[in-house]
């Protein structure tokens, strides 16, 4: 290892060029989906979708509980009021409100995921009778 | 790079170890989850020693301080702290070990810190992706690469502020560790 | 390697990965759909069905749905103030719509010898097929209504359409495909990328859903199963009509009664077929050629379909499928 007084060289510039670049188009992505259709809330449990939740269904159920967190929904988003887990972080990420955000209790394997009803594609635009 | 197997150089170790856990435990405790940031984002303090370790004493002994981490996330936050702990740590370190070979020649130590702390964050993600099963948590990523450029930022400056005076120390009269 | 090949180095891989970073990023923009509205509403006395395309999102289902009506107010002969009903009870009516329609659809009444006839109103009134009156007309009746069914008889000059007196204009037929004449032409002229508009399960699809102008997937509803699809049409516009013997029947000491009546007969179809889908580039022409190819029956059906370069697809009653002419389908699998 050298010792070395100089606070900044080329390679730095390169390292904060590279992960800038990257920060920004991981900013941009979310434009290139759209943002108006009606939400869906997707629990995943060990990595299999357990159940959907159509977020602009007024008969939608307010409150699951899943593996001990207990997650509450709204029109306008998903949070999880309380969870078992030792961390909490899943209770302190707060509200999501967008397509792609997502809430992880990452001890009980239990992630809630926001979609956009429209991105679940289906194999026909219209049917013809 | 090469250490003596020295009896200095192992109470060295054990001094960055002990010092590696004393900043993962007070990093927990002052700062358990900054307001506006993604929960289970660090400020990555007790990132200055995995490099100071492998700055000085060589790659393996970084390693050793990676595993002790995860070891101590394990017992004190469970399995899954421990888990992720380690997936972010061999990354980051890996990366560690490839770069400091150039450090003081293209880059110094806020280069260095700055993609440890991007590699350490992605290693995380990967593990609660692999964990949970899904991708949607990559989501998170984008903000913790945010975060880790900053706080990359500020362990890196310390280091190269640190660096040059810690060596006149420890080399004093002599060549090398 | 020399510090200045090292820099040239880095710098080619940083814009490598760029580059490749924008490739995928440009790739996903194009395969990512545009903004789209929807809608689903009655017109018609009908489910219409809407999805619009476009940079922003548009706001044009619920205008839509108003010209639908408007046509409406012209072709249905339901409605007492309508150029149709007034042709129903005066023998006349000065309207272009309705005398468009009657020009268009006299070749495809002779084509098919009379089976495909707008005038088969009395007839229709008869069966009422999804009407609250709905039965099985006694054979005298039907024979007496029979009497004012004559195509021939229906004039249309200029504006002007002139029918024998007694006689009774039925656009039922063709109503949904012109109404999707209508809407296409009213929302090409707002500009829009795209969009796909069910009337009653005739649709009309045009321009795309994306930049990368991926094609309209138009599925058929299976004949039998109400739950199931037969398969789905690829089509990058056009207008897609289905008439089947499925849609509005009833069934009365075993017998299958269903509302796509031979004008010739009086009574329903005797057909091989349980299901016909035109695709066409005309909403009103797949829509009336989808009941005249169900009348015909398949063979006979080729020759008409050739003249107005349309496709279509076949079901039997025994379940087996064929196409004919221009048209991607795809079946699923059963």
């Amino acid at each position: 290892m050298k010792a070395d007084r100089r606070m900044f060289r080329f390679g730095d510039a390169i390292v904060y060029a590279v992960l800038c670049a990257l920060c920004v188009l991981l900013f941009l992505l979310p434009f290139l989906q759209k943002q108006n259709a009606p939400l869906l809330a997707e629990i995943i449990v060990d990595g299999e979708v357990s159940e959907t939740i159509d977020l602009s269904n007024d008969e939608m159920p307010v409150v699951r509980t899943v593996r001990g967190c207990e997650i509450s929904f709204s029109r306008e988003g998903v949070r999880v009021s309380a969870a078992d887990c030792p961390d909490q972080l899943c209770v302190k990420t707060g509200t999501i409100r967008f397509p792609g955000e997502s809430i992880a209790c990452v001890p009980n394997r239990v992630v809630v995921v926001l979609r956009r009803q429209t991105g679940t594609r289906d194999p026909y635009d219209m049917v013809a009778y | 790079m090469k250490t003596r197997f020295s009896a200095r150089n192992l109470a060295l170790l054990g001094i960055l170890g002990a010092l590696a856990l004393l900043m993962s435990f007070l990093e927990n405790l002052l700062l358990p989850d900054l307001p506006l940031l993604p929960p289970g984002a660090k400020l990555g303090l007790s990132n200055i020693i995995t490099t100071l370790t492998g700055a000085l004493l060589g790659g393996p002994a970084a390693f050793l301080i990676t595993a002790l981490k995860a070891l101590f996330a394990f017992v004190t936050r469970g399995a899954t702290a421990g888990l992720m702990s380690a997936c972010g740590g061999v990354l980051s370190t890996l990366g560690l070990v490839l770069l400091l070979r150039q450090q003081g020649r293209t880059l110094t130590f806020l280069g260095i810190s700055v993609l440890c702390a991007a590699l350490h964050n992605l290693g995380q993600l990967f593990c609660a992706a692999a964990l949970t099963g899904t991708v949607s948590m990559l989501n998170y990523g984008k903000y913790l690469l945010l975060f880790s450029l900053f706080t990359g930022t500020l362990t890196g400056v310390m280091l190269n502020v640190l660096m040059p005076r810690l060596m006149q120390v420890l080399l004093k009269g002599e060549e090398r560790l | 390697m020399t510090q200045r090949r090292k820099v040239l180095l880095s710098i080619a891989v940083v814009l490598l990965a760029a580059v490749a970073v924008l490739s995928v990023f440009f790739v996903q923009r194009r395969k990512a759909d545009y903004e789209m509205e929807s809608y689903q509403g009655i017109a018609m006395g009908t489910i219409v069905s809407m999805k619009l395309y476009d940079e922003q999102t548009p706001a044009l289902c619920k205008q839509t749905k108003q010209w639908i009506d408007a046509l409406e107010q012209i072709i249905s002969r339901r409605i007492e103030t309508s150029p149709v009903a007034a042709l129903n009870r005066t023998g006349r009516c000065k309207n272009g719509v309705v005398a468009a329609t009657v020009r268009q659809c006299e070749p495809i009444s002779a084509a098919t010898d009379g089976a495909f006839d707008l005038t088969i109103g009395d007839v229709s009134a008869l069966w009422d097929f999804g009407g609250e009156h709905e039965r099985l007309p006694a054979q005298s009746e039907i024979e007496k209504a029979l009497k004012t069914v004559d195509y021939t008889s229906l004039a249309a000059d200029g504006d002007t359409v002139t029918v024998n007196d007694g006689q009774s204009l039925d656009l039922g037929a063709v109503g949904k495909g012109l109404a999707c004449d209508w809407v296409k032409d009213a929302l090409q002229k707002s500009g829009i990328k795209g969009g796909v508009v069910s009337v009653g399960g005739s649709i009309v699809a045009f321009g795309s859903r994306n930049r990368a102008g991926e094609p309209w997937r138009v599925a058929i509803k299976h004949p039998r199963n109400d739950n199931a699809l037969l398969g789905t049409i690829l089509l990058k516009e056009g207008f897609v009509s289905t008439s089947g013997d499925y849609e509005k029947f009833f069934e009365q000491d075993g017998k299958r009664y269903f509302h796509i009546l031979d004008a010739r007969t009086g009574y329903p179809a005797q057909s091989e077929l349980c299901s016909v889908t035109v695709v066409c580039d005309n909403g009103l022409l797949s829509d009336a050629l989808s009941t005249a190819c169900f009348l015909l029956g398949e063979e006979d059906s080729k020759a008409l379909l050739k003249t107005y370069d349309a496709a279509a697809v076949f079901v039997k009653t025994d379940g087996s499928i064929s196409t004919f002419g221009n048209v991607d389908f795809t079946a699923y699998e059963s």
